[in-house]
């Protein structure tokens, strides 16, 4: 193949790993995030996926014909800023301030409150068996 | 969920959100565990979650954790997340209540 042509289909080899790294990790977590919790935690194989997509986009560069330069150049700043705004989405983005939580060891802090009956419930509505207190942000 | 029933552990929901909002979540989920609302978070208060601003209109929300209180309304483990998207994995849960001393 002459090496405008193999740069030409690494550069979009690589733009197409970023893509679907990115795009592969929120169809996960919409889908199956609670089958693959660990890819939801970590995004492994999303990142692999993106960092051999990028380094596609950089070779495609180096091996572009002095015609075909600005294209490859222009294909691997897409990739590059499609990982960044994926690396803010997943680190940034959802981070939240650290909160303290209960002191493990201590007596739970007892609570009445209504569910979704409105019935009111309160810890010893519980007591007799483990509980799993689960606390979410709401506004589904 | 059905680990934690064969290990007699219930679960419940809290959430800063009205009744008549966990009502109706409950209904399209079909959640098979109470869901308890605390709009005043007084129980988040209580326990240490709130994340002041944290809602979409920078209401006062909890924060997403899990807390595992054994038989006697202790606390023995808690999961406090930093990041949103980053959640317990099942396992995570199940071998804390595998941990809980049996009384």
């Amino acid at each position: 193949m002459a090496p405008s042509r193999r740069s030409a289909g690494l550069a979009l080899a690589g733009l197409a790993l970023g893509v679907a790294g990115v795009a592969g990790y929120f169809v996960v977590v919409t889908h199956f995030g609670a089958a693959l919790p660990d890819v939801r935690n970590r995004a492994v194989p999303d990142w692999l996926a993106v960092a051999v997509g990028l380094v596609c986009s950089l070779l495609a560069v180096r091996r572009a014909t002095p015609g075909r330069r600005a294209l490859a150049v222009g294909l691997l700043s897409v990739n590059a800023l499609l990982a960044g705004a994926f690396a803010f989405v997943l680190y940034d983005f959802s981070a939240v301030p650290a909160a303290p939580g209960p002191s493990v060891g201590a007596p739970a802090p007892d609570f009445a409150l209504r569910d979704e009956t409105g019935s009111t419930r309160t810890l010893a509505d519980f007591r007799g068996g483990p509980l799993l207190l689960v606390f979410y942000r709401g506004h589904w | 969920m059905e680990e934690l029933r064969k290990r007699g552990c219930r679960v419940a929901g809290v959430v800063a959100d009205s009744v008549a909002e966990n009502a109706a979540l409950a209904r399209d989920a079909d959640l098979h565990f109470p869901i308890l609302s605390d709009p005043e978070l007084r129980a988040i208060d209580a326990y240490r979650l709130r994340h002041a601003g944290g809602g979409p209109d920078g209401a006062d929300i909890a924060h997403s954790a899990s807390v595992l209180i054994d038989r006697d309304g202790v606390v023995r483990w808690t999961y406090v997340t930093q990041n949103f998207r980053v959640r317990p994995t099942p396992d995570d849960v199940l071998h804390a209540v595998d941990a809980l001393p049996a009384s």
